[in-house]
């Protein structure tokens, strides 16, 4: 007699325990993996947004895994070439030593008061001329796609105006359609390009349906779409313009010039 | 203990569970549009379809049957938890490619039909080979779509340019509808059609 509700209760009470016994078991061992492999792949994105790192910046998938000497090399290369900072919503940099930057995600930020907000900038410092010099600003892009959260960076040169490049590293697109963000080809349309007007008001940048006419006066702040992800590119220009405008405050500063970067 | 031949063979040609079952279309016309992602998503999806047959056919006699869909449904799902785990932790880029399909494989008809159809009712080893079987001839449409949505759709195979540039500069272009999902359910069809000119084998 196998189909007493005690029995019944029993099996379900065992199975349940076994699996998550199991699942448990196979998330504490993988865990150290998945997390170096995750900050390695946050932290190349980082990288390669500032303009670093190219070999890696493929979008040829199978040039792009990562083994752990690999790994060991970006944390190596972001420790030595990149700075971050922290800011509130005013642009002004705030030194929380408990909060790490590369930690911040910008989804949590959204959902709390303004004023407690925190918003990190990468800065890419090279020495020119024996002078630690900010030769790239880079800031996290964050938004709504097509079926998912869209995760990226977004590197400006010291103008803070002209493209240096942008990422995607995490998004749940369809693949081979609104997944295409993460290739090359439709990263690199963004170098180069303005996100402010000739009379310095913030236009972004439009992710097209269809190709960019170089003739059209807005081609510099325009780029190609992807097609058959109308929905996820709108998306992406959706959440340049909010992830931009949030950072207006901390970039009128530099540009008028005023800040110092209280480096960490 | 001899396994019939026929239970690996047979759902790889005439009884597959995509061409012939018309199971698991979904992901057949999701993660086709390149070739890699085709691959990976057929060994995940052979690696659960095995193991779920197997432990299910382990447990087939204890099972309550009031409670019976739950608990292949639990074995499943750790299954395709593992799969998404070890993806994570191996192929970080690839598991970020595939990203919600890997968890979907559990609603992946494929498996449960096997499960109630087979699994439930057969000893291990034949289960496992079972879900072997089955697995493979998802696999292996998976991997003709992928093959020819690539080529078609970026002229690549596993992103590799494969069709020369003299032929772009003739004037050829890349075929976009492939890309999209109508590009898989044209290939799909061209299979099945295919598949049952050769077999002679007709709907009932």
């Amino acid at each position: 007699m196998r189909q007493g509700n005690a029995y019944t209760l029993i099996f379900l009470t065992a199975v349940a325990l076994i699996v998550s016994l199991v699942l448990a078991l196979a998330a504490q061992l993988l865990k150290d993996r998945q997390d170096l492999l995750q900050q390695a792949d946050m932290k190349r994105n980082i990288l390669i947004a500032a303009g670093f790192m190219e070999c890696y910046a493929d979008a040829d998938e199978a040039k792009r895994e990562m083994d752990p000497g690999i790994c060991a090399d970006v944390h190596l290369y972001y420790e030595e070439h990149m700075r971050a900072l922290l800011l509130d919503r005013d642009g002004n940099v705030v030194h929380e030593p408990e909060t790490v930057p590369e930690l911040v995600d910008p989804a949590r930020e959204a959902e709390k008061r303004p004023e407690k907000r925190r918003f990190p900038v990468f800065l890419r410092v090279d020495r020119i001329g024996g002078k630690e010099t900010v030769t790239a600003y880079c800031i996290p892009i964050y938004g709504k796609g097509l079926w998912s959260s869209l995760y990226g960076y977004l590197a400006l040169e010291p103008d803070l105006n002209t493209i240096r490049g942008l990422t995607f590293y995490k998004q749940g697109e369809t693949p081979g359609l609104g997944a295409e963000i993460q290739s090359r080809w439709f990263q690199d349309g963004f170098k180069g390009k303005t996100i402010l007007d000739e009379k310095g008001g913030l236009v972004s940048i439009t992710v097209l349906k269809g190709k960019v006419d170089p003739s059209s006066p807005l081609a510099a702040h325009q780029v190609d779409g992807i097609s058959g992800a109308t929905l996820t590119t709108k998306g992406v220009t959706e959440l340049l313009m909010k992830s931009l405008s949030m950072y207006e405050p901390y970039f009128t500063m530099i540009r008028r010039g005023g800040a110092e970067h209280g480096r960490r | 203990m001899a396994v019939d031949k026929k239970i690996f063979l047979a759902p790889i040609n005439e009884n597959n569970p995509i061409t012939t079952q018309v199971l698991g279309i979904c992901s057949a016309l999701a993660v086709t549009s390149q070739l890699k992602p085709s691959i990976v998503m057929g060994l995940a999806v052979i690696a659960v379809v095995a193991f779920s047959n197997l432990i299910t056919s382990f447990m087939r006699e204890y099972i309550p049957q009031k409670v019976r869909i739950i608990v292949e449904m639990t074995v499943v799902a750790a299954l395709v938890i593992l799969v998404d785990q070890i993806l994570k932790a191996y192929a970080f880029q690839m598991s970020k490619q595939l990203s919600v399909f890997v968890g979907l494989i559990i609603t992946n008809c494929i498996v449960l039909g096997r499960i109630e159809a087979f699994s439930m009712g057969n000893r291990p080893v034949p289960s496992f080979v079972d879900g072997l079987g089955n697995g493979l001839g998802y696999a292996l449409i998976l991997f003709i779509v992928g093959f020819f949505r690539e080529l078609l759709g970026f002229g690549k195979i596993l992103g590799y340019q494969v069709l020369p540039e003299s032929l772009y500069a003739a004037g050829y272009e890349n075929n976009g509808l492939m890309v999209l999902a109508p590009g898989a359910f044209i290939i799909l069809s061209l299979i099945i059609w295919l598949q049952r000119t050769i077999s002679g084998y007709r709907e009932d």
